[in-house]
C-alpha cells in the first residue's frame, strides 16, 4: 500500500473524511504538487534556524490543540522580515495566547515561507452525473464572488489544460499584470495533470481545494490544502 | 440495432386513420405521402377497411407479413394491449408516439415500465414512448407528426420534439436539408447515445446536432460524443441551468460546480461545439451543412458597405478572428476591377457601385489568394444603376463553385425581401447567405475552433 493510502486509512480509520492540514499537505507533496515550505519548531531558538533556513519573509503559527481560532487568539503573525522582527512577533505571540487562552498546551510552532503573487485556486469535485471533475481559476478570498473557475472531466489532457486556461476571464492577470510573475504553462500542465492522476488513481477523494495557490518566480505554490474523502 | 429503426422494410401504422381531426392523422398522412418510400406500409385500424387507399388490417396479428416496425398512434389506455399483440406478432421494433406515462405521473412511469420490461424480455427495441417520432428524410420516410423537410446532410436528436420542430423550420427556411431526426420523449429504452453511435456510422450525416435537457449516464454520453466528434463536427444547445443536487458542498470549488453546468463542461471537452443560444447554434449548424473546413484562419472581406463591414469587424475582434494583410501581388490583380477611389486594404470596400462582375472577379482572387483561407463577401442590395437584387450573390456562387469549393466563404447579405431572389439561388445551389455579421464572425469562430480539434489547422 502506497503512502497516501495510507493517510486516507488512518483517516478513515479515525471515523473521519476531511483531512487536517497536515495530512493534505503530506497528500499534495506525495502526488507532486509544489508547496510553499514550511517546518516545525519548539522554541524561539529553534524558530530563528528554521526561519533562516527557509529564508525571510515567514509566517509564525503557535500550534496547539487548544487553541482552535489561531488569528483570534493572536496565534498567526505574517510578513517577518528578520531574526528581530521574527523575536518581537514571537514574544507577542506568547503574551496573547496565553491571556487569550491562559493554561494553552503549546506544543511548538510552525514557520512558513511566506510567497505572494497573484493568486489562483486548483481544485476538484464530484459531480452526481459526470463524476470526478478538475477546477482551475483566479483564487483568493473572492473566488465565489467572480466565479472565474473552468472545469473539466478527469482525466484531463495538456490540450484541456490550455483550454481551461483560455476560458478564465481574468487571465490576463496571470500574463505579468503590473509586472507580477507570469503563470508558466508548463507549470499548470504539471500540477494540473498531477492532480488528475491522484484523483484516478485515489477515486475516495471527494472533493479538494488548493486555494490559494501563488503564481511566483520560481513556479506555482500552494499554501493551502483541504482534501475531503467520500 | 439503432439503424434499422431508420430503415425498415416493413411498417404497421397502428392507429392509422383518414380522419384529420384524430391524433393520427399526421404521421399517417407523412409516412404515406412520400411514394419514394419502398418500405412497405400496413395501416392498422378496428374498422376501417382501408387507409391512404391502402388495405387495413383490424389488428397488427391479421397482417401477413414480418414488421420489422410498429408504430403506435393509439390512446394511452390501449398501448399495453397493442404492445402485448406486437410482442406475439414478433415485431422487431417499436415506437409508441403516444404520450401518458412516466411524464404524467407515478402510475404513467408504472406503466411504462412494464411496458419497456417486457418488451425487453421479448427483445423488441423501443422508441419513446411520448415522443414526435423519427424521419430518414435520406429513403422518403417521416414517421413524425412534424414537416418533412429537404434532403440534407444535417441529422438530429432532440429530446423536446418541439425545439425539434423550431430548428427544423428555421433550417428549411434557411435553405437547409436534414439526413435523419429523431425525437426519443421518454427514453425508456432507445436513448441519445444510441442514436449518437447510429449517427457516427451513417454515410449519410455529415453533421450531427443535438438539443438537449439532460442526460442519464453522464460518462457514456461524454465518451461517445468525444468519438464522434473526432470524425463530425457535433453542433449542441443545451436548454435549463443543470443545478445538480450537488448537495452541500464542502470545498470552493464544490460549491461553484453546483452553479456550473457540468454537462456543458462535458460537451466542450468532447469537442463538440457548445451553443448559447438557437441563433448560435442554426448559425453553426449551417456553417458546417455548406462549408468546408478552412485551413488557415486568414479572412478577406470584401464589401459595397463600409458600415456593414465595419460591424463585421467588431465581431471579428470579439471573437479573436484574424483578418488578411494584402500582398502586392494581389493587389495588382484585383487592381483592374477596382475604380480608382477604393484604397487596397482588408475590408476591401468596393463602394456602393460594384456589381455582380466585381463580385465574381474579387471572390475569386480571394479563393485563388494563398495567403487567404476564409472569405467574407459582404452586400447590401443596390437598388440603383439597374443592378438585379441577385447579380451580387450569384457573382460570389460562381466564383465559389469554379473555385471547386475548397475555402469557406460566409456571405453577410443584409437585405431584407430584397434577397428572395438571392435565398432562392442558395437554396438551388446549396450555399449559405448569413444574415448579420454577429451571425458570421460566430459561425468562422466555430469552423476555426473545430478546425483546429481535427488538425486541419495546425
Amino acid at each position: 500500500m502506497n503512502e497516501i493510502n495510507k493517510i486516507f486509512e488512518e483517516v478513515k480509520g479515525q471515523g473521519r473524511n476531511v483531512l487536517t492540514y497536515e495530512e493534505s499537505r503530506k497528500v499534495m507533496e506525495l502526488a507532486g504538487v509544489p508547496l510553499n515550505k514550511i517546518a516545525v519548531a519548539k522554541d524561539l531558538d529553534e524558530c530563528i534556524v528554521k526561519a533562516n533556513e527557509i529564508g525571510y519573509p515567514v509566517v509564525l503559527k503557535v500550534i496547539s490543540e487548544d487553541i482552535i481560532h489561531k488569528t483570534e487568539a493572536g496565534g498567526v503573525k505574517v510578513g517577518i522580515k528578520s531574526d528581530s522582527e521574527l523575536k518581537k512577533a514571537y514574544e507577542e505571540m506568547m503574551e496573547s495566547v496565553t491571556s487569550y487562552h491562559p493554561g494553552a498546551k503549546i506544543e511548538g510552532f510552525s514557520i512558513e515561507e511566506m510567497v505572494s503573487g497573484v493568486e489562483v485556486l486548483i481544485g476538484q469535485t464530484t459531480d452526481p452525473q459526470f463524476g470526478k471533475m478538475i477546477a482551475f481559476g483566479i483564487g483568493g478570498i473572492f473566488v465565489e464572488v467572480y466565479k472565474d473557475v473552468s472545469f473539466r472531466l478527469i482525466p484531463i489532457s495538456e490540450n484541456d489544460v490550455e483550454e481551461m486556461y483560455r476560458e478564465i476571464k481574468g487571465r490576463k492577470m496571470l500574463e505579468g499584470f503590473r509586472g507580477m510573475p507570469a503563470l508558466k504553462m508548463d507549470d499548470l500542465k504539471s500540477l494540473l495533470l498531477n492532480i488528475s492522476k491522484l484523483v484516478e488513481d485515489h477515486p475516495e477523494i471527494k472533493e479538494m481545494d488548493l486555494n490559494p495557490v501563488m503564481v511566483t518566480e520560481e513556479g506555482l505554490k500552494a499554501i493551502d490544502a483541504r482534501i475531503i474523502l467520500e | 440495432m439503432t439503424r434499422k429503426f431508420f430503415y425498415p422494410d416493413s411498417i404497421a401504422i397502428i392507429g392509422a386513420t383518414d380522419n384529420e381531426k384524430k391524433f393520427g392523422h399526421a404521421v399517417t398522412a407523412n409516412l404515406m405521402e412520400n411514394k419514394d418510400l419502398k418500405a412497405k406500409l400496413c395501416p392498422v385500424h378496428p374498422k376501417a377497411e382501408t387507409i391512404g387507399g391502402l388495405k387495413a388490417y383490424k389488428s397488427v396479428l391479421e397482417i401477413p407479413d414480418e414488421i420489422d416496425l410498429a408504430i403506435l398512434l393509439v390512446p394511452a389506455k390501449i398501448v399495453p394491449h397493442v404492445v402485448d399483440e406486437c410482442i406475439e406478432k414478433k415485431v422487431k421494433r417499436i415506437i409508441i408516439v403516444t404520450a401518458g406515462f412516466a411524464e404524467i405521473n407515478e402510475e404513467g412511469r408504472k406503466v411504462q415500465e412494464q411496458l419497456s420490461q417486457k418488451l425487453k424480455d421479448a427483445g423488441i427495441r423501443l422508441i419513446g414512448p411520448n415522443c414526435v417520432g423519427i424521419q430518414n428524410v435520406d429513403i422518403g420516410m417521416n414517421a413524425s407528426f412534424i414537416q418533412t423537410p429537404p434532403k440534407g446532410n444535417v441529422s438530429m436528436i432532440t429530446q423536446s420534439g418541439s425545439v425539434g420542430a423550431i430548428v427544423l423550420y428555421e433550417m428549411v427556411w434557411q435553405g437547409l436539408g436534414f439526413s435523419k431526426f429523431a425525437n426519443l420523449g421518454n427514453m425508456a429504452d432507445i436513448n441519445l447515445t444510441d442514436v449518437l453511435r447510429f449517427y457516427k456510422e451513417d454515410e449519410n450525416t455529415k453533421v450531427v446536432t443535438i438539443y438537449l435537457e439532460n442526460v442519464v449516464d453522464g460518462r457514456v454520453f461524454y465518451e461517445e460524443l468525444h468519438e464522434v466528434a473526432k470524425d463530425k463536427p457535433v453542433v449542441v444547445l443545451k436548454g435549463g441551468r443543470t443545478a445538480t443536487g450537488m448537495g452541500a458542498a464542502s470545498s470552493h470549488t464544490g460549491s461553484m460546480a453546483t452553479d456550473y453546468s457540468s454537462l456543458k463542461t462535458a460537451v466542450k471537452q468532447a469537442g463538440a461545439i457548445m451553443c448559447e443560444s438557437i441563433t448560435d447554434y442554426i448559425a453553426a449548424i449551417k456553417a458546417f451543412s455548406f462549408l468546408p473546413l478552412p485551413k488557415g484562419e486568414k479572412i478577406g472581406v470584401l464589401t459595397n458597405s463600409g458600415g456593414s463591414a465595419v460591424m463585421f469587424s467588431d465581431f471579428a475582434d470579439d471573437f479573436g478572428l484574424k483578418l488578411a494583410t494584402f500582398t502586392e501581388e494581389f493587389k495588382e490583380k484585383i487592381d483592374p476591377f477596382l475604380i480608382p477611389l477604393v484604397k487596397k486594404v482588408n475590408p476591401l470596400d468596393m463602394i456602393a457601385g460594384a456589381t455582380g462582375k466585381e463580385y465574381y472577379e474579387v471572390t475569386k482572387a480571394m479563393l485563388e489568394d494563398p495567403n487567404i483561407d476564409i472569405v467574407v463577401p459582404i452586400a447590401v442590395i443596390p437598388t440603383f444603376l439597374g443592378m438585379t437584387t441577385s447579380e451580387h450573390y450569384e457573382g460570389v456562387i460562381r466564383a465559389w463553385n469554379e473555385t471547386g469549393r475548397k475555402k469557406p466563404i460566409i456571405p453577410i447579405f443584409m437585405s431584407g425581401n430584397l434577397l428572395n431572389e438571392s435565398k432562392r439561388i442558395a437554396k438551388k445551389e446549396s450555399s449559405p447567405i448569413f444574415l448579420n455579421p454577429r451571425e458570421a464572425a460566430y459561425a468562422i469562430k466555430m469552423l476555426i475552433q473545430y478546425a483546429k480539434r481535427k488538425k486541419v489547422i495546425e
